[in-house]
């Protein structure tokens, strides 16, 4: 049999949410702690070698497990008493495309653990206490919140507000119309549909009236799984008719996606006041228009049938205010 | 053939969207009209508390698959609810009222954008994607198929009964 909870030590509704600020926060101090052990080791025995890079490597996207374009360098190092150290990296795409192996960069290690290292010779820490201050900070602002939570103690204006809800009648508690709620959810919906639709109409003229076509190399594919289906988004890189070298990312389908390969050229059109704003030429942009069409006039429609709604709301409240005055 | 198909394509887009677009006013329509003229439920303006086995739809609003398992326990306030019944008999014999003719109407009308959406969309698609145009054009045919056949077999059951009715009263009234 279940004891009844006493109204000192209820559990508020919003225990589960800290709770679970508390756990994943408890995880960031963890690394925190282990990323400043290691940059403090690093910094108390330092000792600087030259590393050389002995190979690069790249992972296209849909082989060997890869959802996105990986570039990698491999290198090596030696420390001061001989001992060969073995590391690789991940790199930018413009910074894979620059290096070749022989290429040298400096390492930082720790003179007592060479395994540990870090690349460069800055071993300032003064960022990295910084952050790791402010994990720490917030993880004791999250467990305090979670033992208040735990433990919460209704305040009197509460408890009494509570105990003259529960007296009043069922009808006084109707405060809110039903069709107005219902009528303003919609409205809401409707004109978010309706902006969102406007403004990439608005970038579809944009595209269409002052587009220019340039020839992309693709960098980078990936596939991002999303709750709502896959995404494919594609990095790339073009120059444009000023010769500002651009480097963007478009979203594109996975048809084209498995047509692409990485550093192959791709026509694009860019918008020369934006040029990071792309879209594939090869893309049909009849279709694109009707739809954005489609999408902006659905959002227009709920918005207007939201509005009736709201309308007759107020109306039949007005008339029953009305009816009730005269009886 | 195909060159007519493909002439055809963007047309059909631009008559799947706009049928569409008159389908989802029409249906808000309805909302509208069956909020203002329906029936009040019970529930509304009250707190529900719902405590009932996990259905498979609930399964696949928490993003799970497989057999549903265990209880659903929850508690929410309905702000609205609205409904509005009409039978093919009230139809029939000239009871029903002008509201729930209009309503009737408002669904037949429905019904008939929903084919003319889905069929030009298919349309649409033959070109570029025959396989899946077929299909489209083939769900809407069935679709509106199903729905004529069942509007006309309740007409028909319900003028039968009718009639059938109409009868036994005038056989009671010979008798006596």
């Amino acid at each position: 049999m279940s004891r009844p909870k006493s109204a000192k030590t209820k559990k508020s509704p919003y225990f589960v949410i800290f709770a679970v600020l508390l756990f994943i926060t408890t995880g960031w101090v963890g690394m925190g702690m282990i990323w400043e052990y290691s940059a403090h080791l690093i910094a108390s025995q330092r000792q600087v070698a030259t590393a050389t890079i002995t190979g690069k490597v790249m992972h296209p996207a849909g082989q060997g497990g890869y959802t996105k374009t990986s570039y990698e360098e491999d290198f090596a190092f030696t420390t001061t008493d001989g001992k060969r150290i073995e590391g690789k990296t991940g790199v930018t795409a413009d910074y894979w495309d620059q290096i070749k192996p022989g290429d040298t960069f400096k390492v930082t290690y720790a003179a007592g653990q060479p395994g540990t290292y870090h690349i460069g010779t800055d071993t300032s820490t003064m960022i990295g206490d910084c952050i790791f201050l402010g994990i720490v900070v917030i993880w004791l602002v999250v467990m305090r919140l979670t033992i208040r939570a735990l433990h919460r103690h209704p305040t009197p204006r509460a408890a009494s507000a509570a105990a003259a809800d529960a007296t009043r009648p069922a009808v006084a508690k109707r405060s809110v119309n039903g069709p107005v709620l219902a009528g303003a959810g919609l409205s809401l919906v409707g004109m978010l549909f309706l902006l969102i639709g406007v403004a990439n109409l608005a970038g579809e003229r944009g595209f269409r009236i002052h587009g220019k076509a340039a020839t992309a190399i693709v960098l980078t594919k990936s596939t991002v799984h999303g709750k709502n289906g896959d995404s494919y988004p594609l990095d790339v890189r073009f120059t444009t008719d000023e010769g500002k070298l651009i480097e963007t990312s478009i979203g594109v389908d996975f048809a084209t996606m498995t047509s692409l390969h990485e550093h192959l050229p791709i026509k694009i059109i860019y918008l020369p006041k934006d040029p990071e704003q792309i879209r594939l030429a090869s893309d049909n942009q009849f279709s694109t228009y009707v739809a954005l069409w489609c999408f902006s006039a659905f959002g227009g429609i709920l918005a207007i049938g939201g509005a009736i709604m709201i309308g007759f709301g107020f109306l039949d409240a007005k008339r029953e205010r009305v009816q009730h005055a005269v009886r | 053939m195909d060159s007519l198909l493909v002439t055809l394509a963007p047309y059909s887009l631009v008559a799947a969207a706009v049928f569409g677009l008159l389908f989802v006013a029409d249906f808000l329509a309805l909302i509208i009209y069956v909020s203002r003229s329906g029936k009040i439920e019970p529930e509304e303006g009250h707190v529900v508390t719902e405590n009932r086995p996990l259905t498979t739809s609930d399964v696949a609003i928490l993003g799970r698959t497989g057999a549903p398992g265990g209880r659903y326990w929850g508690k929410h306030k309905v702000f609205l609810s609205r409904s509005m019944f009409v039978t093919d008999m009230s139809l029939v014999d000239g009871t029903a009222t002008k509201a729930q003719r209009r309503f009737v109407h408002g669904v037949i009308l429905a019904i008939i954008l929903f084919f003319l959406a889905w069929f030009c969309g298919g349309l649409a698609l033959l070109p570029s994607q025959p396989a899946s145009g077929i299909l489209v054009v083939m769900f809407a045919t069935v679709s509106i198929f199903l729905s004529v056949r069942s509007l006309r077999k309740g007409r028909a059951d319900a003028l039968r009964k009718l009639q059938e009715r109409q009868e036994s009263r005038e056989a009671h009234r010979h008798k006596l």
